[in-house]
């Protein structure tokens, strides 16, 4: 079982600019609400620190599945399958990009007075994710897959804010990902 | 009769120093009346002027060593003033150019600033923030922003040939610290047993107050629905259900609650929830038939 516990830090990052770039109406309404029924006492960074987090989670562990899912049905890891009772290790060395189905997370925010909601609203998004791995390395089992690390994930990454039948977009860029648990220690 | 004196031979010039390509008026000063000159610019040994006051452009850098000779009835004289016209090599101004790395972090962000300027400049003035003031007049300087915000990076470069100033606008983000100790937490496992990744959203995440009582409240708040249940809408609500373009569904609404009377809301908190909407099969999906077909294939079960 590999678990995902922890953001990107890169996306976190990434995530942190897009929000100072245009900001969430979602994240704004809350944070007005809040100013307005309770002045002072919530720092207006505390939603806008949440909600990224949240969202990061979300981002890098769509990334995560939807890379595996993709890995899993390209020609050199249908190669890799043999049958074998016991665990073996290979790593794909011609990956090429992949380009991943848009996956849409979703963060709903409600303000509660104690446990009745007094006002809530959510926010969605639309992920377009083309990455490239290097250094792949898979352990296999009886043909199925149990473990699955890589020595780099590159991410090119369009945001969109999902509103009505319209898609804005918000952010763009590429870069490298830390993807905690699923590295592979440089020069290994 | 008036009988003539031999002349004294004198000159100036209208400048002795420059850059090249550089013209100079070389004038006559001599005495007692020459009648014919003779001039060597550059001590070579060959006349390159016979008129009074000659004009010469001196195309290469160098000293240059000058030379007038003079003649009249009386007889010739000759000035010779050495290393009298420095020419300096022509600088090329600048072309002013930076990088920066990191150019986004969390404050306070140290940053280091790299001069990637053409031509050589000799001098740097940094503005780290645009607003006016030099901050630093080294080449590649660091520099700590202490508080968030996005800032505009000014470079002025200059050598003998000039100067060059670049403006970056909102070259550099500086982030608030992220403070709260909040546990959101995304769980994606990859389960050996069903080939596939589950992706589970962690528990609401509670960002609580103080309690707060309004000044002059009495009325607690009406209930309201808890998340998951259908709301009442307000004039500003918008609900958007069913699959949209990419097969997923997509929600949105707004609700808002007014007490009926002043306002008591003890305990007021943030809670956030959400997920993942995928807009393909994942789970089980393409991969797993093929393995399945594979095995049927070679007549082996897994």
């Amino acid at each position: 079982m590999i678990d995902i516990t922890e953001p990107s830090p890169e996306l976190l990052l990434e995530l942190s600019i897009m929000l100072q770039k245009g900001g969430i109406p979602a994240v704004k309404d809350a944070e007005q609400y809040m100013r307005k029924n309770d002045p002072g006492s919530l720092k207006k960074t505390d939603i806008q620190a949440a909600f990224i987090r949240r969202l990061s989670g979300y981002v890098t562990g769509g990334i995560i599945r939807l890379t595996v899912e993709k890995v899993k049905s390209t020609e050199e890891f249908q190669k890799s399958l043999k049958d074998s009772s016991s665990p073996y290790t290979v790593v794909l060395e011609k990956l090429a990009p992949l380009t991943l189905p848009e996956y849409s997370p979703y963060i709903d925010i409600a303000i509660k007075s104690g446990t009745a909601v007094v006002w809530r609203t959510n926010a969605a998004f639309v992920i377009r994710p083309l990455v490239t791995l290097r250094n792949t390395r898979i352990t296999l089992q009886e043909r199925k897959l149990k473990e699955f690390k890589f020595g780099a994930l590159n991410a090119a990454m369009s945001i969109y804010l999902k509103k009505d039948l319209i898609k804005e977009e918000l952010h763009s860029f590429q870069r490298d990902l830390t993807i905690p648990g699923f590295m592979i220690p440089p020069g290994t | 009769m008036i009988e003539e004196t031999k002349p004294v031979a004198d000159f100036t010039a209208n400048v002795t120093r420059g850059v090249s390509p550089m013209t100079v008026r070389f004038t006559d000063t001599s005495r007692n009346n020459p009648e014919s000159w003779t001039w060597d610019f550059n001590n070579d040994g060959r006349i390159e002027s016979k008129i009074e006051n000659p004009l010469h452009t001196y195309s290469e850098p160098g000293s240059y060593t000058v030379t007038l000779i003079v003649t009249n009835s009386a007889g010739s004289d000759n000035e010779t003033k050495s290393g009298y016209i420095t020419v300096e090599k022509r600088i090329t101004p600048p072309v002013a150019a930076f990088s920066a790395k990191p150019l986004a972090g969390y404050a306070p962000l140290t940053v280091h600033f790299t001069d990637m300027s053409r031509n050589n400049p000799v001098s740097w003035q940094w503005d780290f923030d645009n607003d006016g003031k030099a901050d630093d007049k080294q080449e590649n300087p660091d520099y700590t922003y202490p508080e968030p915000g996005v800032f505009s990076v000014r470079l002025t470069v200059g050598n003998s040939g000039g100067s060059d100033e670049l403006l970056e606008n909102d070259y550099v983000t500086v982030l608030e610290p992220v403070t709260t100790g909040e546990e959101t937490s995304v769980d994606a496992t990859l389960n050996a047993a069903s080939s596939s990744v589950t992706v589970r959203t962690s528990a609401a995440t509670a960002i609580t107050t103080p309690p707060t009582t309004l000044p002059g409240s009495t009325t607690a708040p009406s209930g309201v629905a808890d998340t998951g249940k259908t709301a009442d809408y307000s004039f500003l609500l918008i609900a958007l259900i069913g699959g949209i373009i990419l097969g997923g569904s997509y929600l949105w609404h707004r609700s808002r609650v007014t007490p009926a009377s002043t306002n008591e809301m003890p305990d007021l908190h943030v809670e956030m929830s959400g997920g993942i909407e995928f807009s393909e099969e994942i789970t089980g999906g393409r991969a797993d038939d093929r393995l399945e077909k594979m095995n049927h294939d070679d007549g082996k079960r897994p």
